[in-house]
């Protein structure tokens, strides 16, 4: 039986922008932490 | 067999493409406009004379009176794929006579990587150029980044006549809304608040670093097309890195990544519905594909004397990733440092990162990463079905606009322009390292042409051999049209030019 997903109530247009830039931010953010991390590792 | 053009079918095509060149005069005047408030006669001359040209031939060629109706799908594809290459001529003109070309071929060359969001340049003394010519390059940028099609259509150019067969010529099948003319004035009227709202705070931050107001405003709205539209002209020869400013760089690299999301997406955003944007199957392709290359990317630097300065790293390295990942082009890393303070390894891994490019129904170019989603999940399918037992029937599926089937057709339109794109790479390098080029730095710049991504390293310069010059040409419209529209081009012009073979009769 497939799997019964929540209903979501859309959000206003300028929330939904907000959310999806925020997203964008964070995978900046997140990104700059791994290459972080991976350079601490593998460093010589 | 293959269909030949008629007579009827080549006044079709004329009148379109005059109804484009008319279009494109008019877009003349904006850099026209630019040198009278500056005070720049000789650039507002050229302009003048320019407008001039492309109103005659415009003109006369709309003169090929044809009857209303629709626009064949033949005719749509002929018209797309010839409009790139006339409007890079047009462009051309006022672009060599600015005495910053080496060639005329050189000026052709901007004119065709501005249009198709390139943003590779052969020019010579970028920095004086004039402002009228600055802005007709990020105008080319604007324009060719929405879509020549696309612009046309929103402004109902052509009528009723074609409407549906010319925007999906163009590379864009996904309609933002039922209706043509709707979905191409929604994408222009995203494009021109998030640009808008770019430029006042790149403004701000201008001002900030001591620009006078109108040199500010100017840098901000050409940095902001370029960085949306993912082109990658720059009004400076240092590229991004002439403003040295880290917030700078930040506002960019969200700028270019919006500008890689597909505008189908924004649809559904604007709609309310965010949650479409986190569950599509290239949202989830580009996180997988840039958490990996940026992890690989690092490692080869990492123990590499030359860039392992850990902020070096952080800051320029992630622009130059999110740069050529959205094949925008920014730099902010000389081209000297890419070939040497590089690694051979990290070098290569921008190569890919820019062979796959953004999403579909976005700016950006390359494979993209909806196709990339596909081919993977096609491997997930294969396998499933190697497991599962003879009697079970495998369904794979993906979210992009609601869920979707995977299907065998979807699978092999995916792959056909995967090989595509990874043949054009390979003759493209293989053509780069006949002209003398080495290796790798032939197959980048083979890349960066094709998945207009426009970063060059030593191949692309003024006055380049004029056979590798055309070739680039041609790569960049190739894979800005994503081939097929091309290819059907060649293929009717291959056949109509072919004799017709009279049928033998029987003594």
């Amino acid at each position: 039986m497939a799997r019964k997903r929540p209903d979501i109530k859309p959000a206003s247009p300028a929330a939904a922008f907000a959310l999806m830039l925020l997203s964008i931010v964070s995978f900046i953010i997140a990104l700059w932490t791994l290459m972080a991390l991976t350079r601490i590792l593998l460093g010589g | 067999m293959w269909q030949r053009f008629t007579l009827y079918d080549l006044r079709v095509v004329g009148h379109y493409l005059g109804t484009l060149i008319l279009f494109f005069a008019v877009l003349m005047l904006v850099p026209f406009g630019t040198a009278l408030v500056f005070q720049e006669w000789e650039p507002a001359a050229r302009y003048l004379v320019s407008i001039g040209i492309a109103i005659i031939i415009g003109a006369g060629l709309r003169f090929l009176r044809i009857e209303p109706g629709r626009l064949s799908r033949r005719q749509a594809l002929t018209v797309t794929g010839f409009a790139w290459v006339v409007l890079g001529l047009i462009a051309s003109i006022p672009l060599f006579f600015s005495g910053h070309y080496a060639t005329y071929l050189d000026a052709v060359f901007d004119g065709v990587s501005g249009l198709t969001t390139t943003g590779a340049s052969v020019i010579v003394d970028l920095d004086h150029l004039s402002y009228a010519d600055n802005m007709f390059r990020f105008a080319m940028h604007m324009l060719g980044g929405l879509g020549l099609i696309v612009v046309a259509l929103s402004f109902g150019l052509f009528g009723r006549g074609g409407g549906a067969s010319l925007f999906s010529s163009e590379g864009r099948s996904e309609h933002v809304v039922p209706n043509v003319v709707q979905t191409t004035q929604f994408i222009a009227r995203i494009t021109l608040i998030i640009v808008s709202v770019a430029t006042v705070i790149i403004m701000g931050l201008c001002l900030l670093l001591g620009m006078e107001p109108a040199r500010a405003f100017l840098n901000a709205l050409w940095v902001s097309t370029s960085g949306f539209v993912t082109g990658g002209f720059a009004p400076m020869q240092l590229s991004i890195m002439y403003y040295h400013s880290f917030p700078l760089e930040c506002i960019l690299m969200v700028l270019m990544l919006l500008g890689s999301v597909s505008f189908v997406l924004y649809a559904e955003v604007w709609k309310g519905n965010v949650a479409a944007f986190f569950r599509d199957l290239e949202t989830k392709t580009m996180v997988l594909w840039l958490v990996v290359m940026a992890f690989v990317f690092t490692a080869t630097l990492a123990s590499w004397p030359l860039f392992s300065d850990m902020l070096a790293i952080l800051r320029r390295g992630l622009f130059t990733i999110i740069s050529v990942s959205t094949t925008t082009g920014f730099q902010v890393i000389t081209t000297n440092q890419i070939t040497t303070a590089f690694s051979n390894g990290a070098f290569l891994t921008l190569a890919f990162i820019m062979a796959v490019g953004g999403s579909s129904g976005s700016t950006s170019g390359g494979i993209k990463f909806s196709r990339m989603g596909i081919i993977f999940k096609s491997i997930v399918a294969n396998v499933k079905e190697a497991l599962a037992p003879d009697s079970a029937r495998v369904v794979v599926s993906y979210s992009h606009l609601g869920r979707r089937t995977l299907t065998p057709n979807i699978v092999k339109e995916a792959m056909t322009v995967f090989i595509l794109y990874v043949i054009t790479y390979v003759v493209g390098a293989l053509v780069g390292i006949a002209h003398g080029g080495e290796a790798i730095p032939a197959i980048f710049e083979s890349v960066a042409m094709t998945s207009n991504g426009g970063i060059t390293t030593s191949l692309a310069q003024p006055g380049m051999p004029a056979t590798l010059e055309l070739f680039y040409i041609l790569q960049m419209w190739a894979g800005r049209l994503e081939f097929v529209t091309l290819l059907a081009l060649i293929v009717e012009v291959g056949a109509s030019l072919v004799p017709r073979v009279k049928p033998r009769l029987n003594p």
